[in-house]
């Protein structure tokens, strides 16, 4: 069980690449066939995970965050998942595919590395208390990561549509930066592009594109590498306000996860807080989301600043798991690698 | 052509400006920029900024240990760190001092929040004053065959229904309808609830007593005060509130389940709680699962072992009883000593060391001066768990003085001024066989006798009466209070029903969205067909039904 379960991930892991490259050649040659790809090879790698977390769980008797190997299965699973059904599914985001299944990717390939065999957890970890905490950071973690990784795609995007003078009417532009370069010429065909801003197509992206080749002609604008990738990504907006929801709908979980572990702290250690590495950074994971969801509401911080502080956010989330499990020693350290 | 801004107008929540003279708008600037969120975002930066130094750098309360090397390998750092509480971050005082800022800054949002949301909660209740009306001409309006109080009560009976606060109907037949307040209403209480918060804890600080009771199996602890405690702490206010009760544990049994690894699988002590002879509670206490009474609770922390010894000196009993030992770490073993300042001759201590699943391996030195390096064939003792499948005991006699006059450990004797005379291995009478016995010989006619094998258990026990309630229900606050803050959007209908007598009456109305104006557009029609419905269903009037034209003045 053990080996059917390593092998699957290893399915997993392999299949999220496939997609990864698959959804980034959906957005370079704009072709059905590849988005389909990309999305089998992410929905069978998903359901391999599955089958790994599955079958994990059966041999160590435990839900699977007992250490790193597992708890990283279980947030790249959520991860995936969200993206699959809610991303993808219900908002048309299959354009940042390639983005969240190569983060999917990396962190399971790390995951490997840290790979553990499956065993039995030490008396202070058994607790119902302390399985409700787990499973409520890791979804809440998986969420909030996710929602980091579109506001950072939405600060490249929004950087991208000020230099080819494509602001919606919505960007943030109360802070006092003017538009790198806005070319005059271009203005009337402005509102045509941003029509074009529908969720599930390429449309905008299409039409993005053409408006910076007729630019180019002009030889006024950069290189066509990295915009053309970025040109492809979906609005600024749209970006932006999908990950305002996600991150409004993972904070809620985050703050009840943080309670059910002070629930479990009290109940092992006789103390609801302490202020160990762990708690200090979930503590800080939570109070930058907090800053988040007041800047959203904030003219001059509403989305660039926002964004950073959603990006900030996501950071320390990795950090709160790599670099307090490995390099900072805790009452949570226990839970090793 | 519309598109989804669903939070455009969440600002005005959060700037509601109270109308002052114009005299007190200097001394009012500084305050305003004191609690507007651009301030309240910076804080909360700078929170998260100074927290990340507290988990950098070793904390006293979680990690001593690492603080005493830090200090020992950066004196001059470690000296400057101590003065500025980077030890101690998160009771600095200016950690504190920070945290009491950001809780002031809400305070001073909040007022004023929480005021302005008052007064229009009541202002929902009461009856509207025509003059604070829009007007509501050039709005939409349709006109009924009923009459003006008859349409106005199915319009509120059909708005009840759809959970809309109503208004009282003023005099010319006006009145108010609102939903979604609990969105300023849920991020008010959010936000107070860190009052609450702050208060349990506080109130936990001072007014807490916490304290390790180490109690062998089969015998008694008595909660009577700090002496009886290990490591013991309260806070200044602690016995005012959380007085000692004085009552008695009584650890029965002690056990514990190891793995096929030698871990310990689950550790549970069985104690019965007495108070004046009378038994209060018997329960299991283990990790994760504390045992609560009357304001205390008692926690499983730990556990040791603690072997029932008699030792006798030429024939006559000096010591009976168990021997706590601590945890040595080395090779395994656990270390407690026995100390007879009263033996005839030198004083004397015996120290014991238990290896409870002892095995003999070939020696390896750790040290290359060690002599029994270059011995052909040295063996040394392990343990291989803490399972105690083979126990063995190392007996060793020392004889000089014991120093019993300066401060001492109880796990271990004070070697300065000793010397070792005999060492000596014994078992416990259930595994004792003919090449191993239960008793051991020393110089000097002292004999060690093994009696039982027995365990400690370290409870903590910990009186918090009022703290934990506290901050469970900041908590239940917090939380329950953040979805309505979120999720919930806020609007606002105006109705008004002139009466044009025989004719029946006309129906006027506008609403507005302060929140997610995105979802009132369809809402607001809906509504409008309901309440053509409602009253007789007659022809729309004039056409426009924006709620972009009317805003409330």
């Amino acid at each position: 069980m053990s080996r059917v379960s390593n092998a699957s991930f290893v399915a997993a892991l392999a299949l999220y690449f496939f997609a990864t490259a698959g959804y980034f050649g959906y957005v370079i040659w704009k072709s059905n066939r590849w988005k389909i790809f990309a999305t089998v090879a992410l929905g069978l790698g998903w359901i391999f995970e599955l089958v790994a977390l599955v079958g994990r769980v059966t041999v160590s008797g435990h839900a699977p965050w007992g250490n790193m190997y597992e708890f990283t299965m279980a947030v790249t699973f959520v991860m995936v998942g969200v993206f699959l059904f809610v991303g993808q599914a219900r908002f048309g985001l299959a354009q940042i595919g390639g983005y969240v299944a190569a983060t999917a990717a990396i962190l399971m390939s790390v995951g490997w590395v840290l790979y553990a065999e499956p065993g039995q957890l030490q008396p202070a970890l058994r607790s119902n208390w302390l399985t409700f905490h787990v499973m409520l950071v890791m979804v809440g973690a998986s969420l909030l990561l996710f929602g980091a990784i579109l506001e950072s795609l939405y600060l490249v995007k929004v950087r991208w549509e000020r230099v080819h003078g494509l602001e919606s009417e919505s960007a943030d532009s109360a802070d006092g930066l003017v538009p790198e370069y806005q070319p005059g010429d271009l203005a009337g065909d402005l509102p045509s592009d941003l029509a074009g801003d529908q969720p599930g197509d390429l449309a905008d992206a299409a039409n993005h594109e053409s408006g910076s080749t007729a630019r180019r002609g002009d030889g006024a604008v950069a290189a066509e590498g990295p915009s053309g990738l970025i040109a492809r990504l979906p609005s600024a907006e749209r970006l932006d306000s999908a990950a305002y929801r996600i991150i409004m709908f993972a904070f809620p979980i985050w703050t009840l996860g943080v309670i059910a572990g002070a629930i479990w702290g009290e109940q092992a250690w006789g103390r609801y807080w302490g202020w160990d590495p762990k708690e200090t950074w979930s503590f800080i994971v939570w109070v930058i989301f907090a800053a988040y969801l007041h800047a959203r509401a904030t003219r001059g911080w509403k989305g660039r600043g926002a964004a950073i502080l959603a990006v900030i956010g996501g950071t320390a989330i990795l950090i709160n798991f790599y670099a307090v499990n490995l390099w900072i020693a805790g009452l949570h350290s226990y839970a090793g690698i | 052509m519309k598109k989804p801004k669903p939070d455009a107008a969440q600002q005005a929540a959060f700037e509601v400006i109270p109308n002052e003279p114009p005299k007190a708008m200097e001394r009012l600037r500084g305050w305003r920029r004191l609690r507007s969120m651009r301030t309240a975002i910076q804080l909360l930066i700078v929170v998260a900024v100074v927290s990340i130094v507290g988990s950098i750098v070793p904390q006293r309360n979680s990690s001593p240990a690492k603080v005493d090397q830090f200090m020992s390998e950066h004196r001059f750092w470690g000296e400057v760190f101590d003065r500025v509480g980077l030890f101690n971050v998160f009771t600095a005082w200016w950690y504190l001092a920070l945290l009491g800022f950001l809780l002031f800054v809400t305070l001073a949002c909040l007022l004023p929040r929480t005021r302005a949301y008052l007064r229009q909660r009541s202002q929902l209740r009461a009856v509207p004053e025509e003059g604070e009306f829009p007007p509501l001409s050039g709005t939409e309006s349709l006109t009924t065959a009923l009459s003006a109080d008859e349409a106005s009560s199915a319009i509120r009976r059909l708005l009840k229904k759809r959970w809309w606060h109503l208004s009282r109907v003023n005099g010319v037949g006006q009145f108010l309808a609102e939903r979604g307040g609990m969105r300023e209403g849920g991020s008010l209480l959010f936000h107070w609830s860190f009052f609450l918060l702050a208060l349990a804890a506080a109130v936990t600080i001072t007014t807490k007593f916490e304290g390790n009771a180490v109690i062998v199996e089969g015998t008694t602890w008595v909660e009577g005060g700090r002496v009886n405690f290990d490591e013991y702490s309260e806070g200044r206010l602690a016995p005012y509130f959380n007085t000692h009760k004085g009552f008695t544990v009584a650890l029965d049994d002690f056990n514990v389940t190891y793995r096929d690894d030698g871990s310990p699988a689950d550790f549970v002590s069985r104690i019965r709680v007495l108070e004046g002879g009378r038994e209060l509670v018997t329960d299991d206490v283990r990790v994760n699962k504390p045992l609560s009474f009357g304001g205390v609770k008692i926690y499983q922390t730990g556990y040791g072992w603690a072997p029932v010894v008699r030792v006798s000196e030429a024939g006559r009993v000096v010591y009976s009883g168990p021997v706590v030992m601590a945890q040595s770490g080395e090779n395994g073993s656990a270390e407690g000593v026995v100390k007879l300042p009263s033996s005839s001759g030198e004083q004397a201590g015996l120290e014991l060391r238990l290896f409870p699943d002892f095995q003999l391996v070939p020696f390896r030195a750790t040290n290359p001066n060690d002599p029994r390096a270059r011995e052909p064939g040295a063996l040394d003792i392990i343990s291989r768990s803490d399972d105690p499948n083979r126990p063995l005991v190392v007996i060793t006699e020392y004889r000089g003085d014991l120093r019993l006059d300066r401060p001492q450990s109880v796990y271990s004797l004070d070697k300065t001024a000793l010397t070792e005379v005999g060492q000596k291995f014994a078992t416990f009478p259930s595994n004792a066989n003919e090449k191993l016995g239960s008793t051991a010989e020393l110089p000097g006619d002292i004999s060690v006798e093994l009696v039982d094998l027995r365990r400690f258990s370290v409870l903590t026990v910990k009186g918090d009466t009022y703290g934990i309630p506290l901050a469970a229900l900041a908590a239940t606050v917090a939380f329950v209070s953040l979805y309505p803050a979120l999720y919930a959007h806020r609007r606002r209908l105006w109705i008004e029903i002139a009466d044009e007598g025989d004719s029946g009456s006309v129906i006027r109305f506008g609403g507005v969205a302060y929140q997610r104006k995105d979802l009132f557009g369809p809402e607001f029609e809906n509504l409008r067909a309901l309440i053509a419905e409602a009253a007789g269903g007659t022809k729309p009037g004039t056409a426009s039904a924006s709620e972009d034209e009317l805003t409330p003045k």
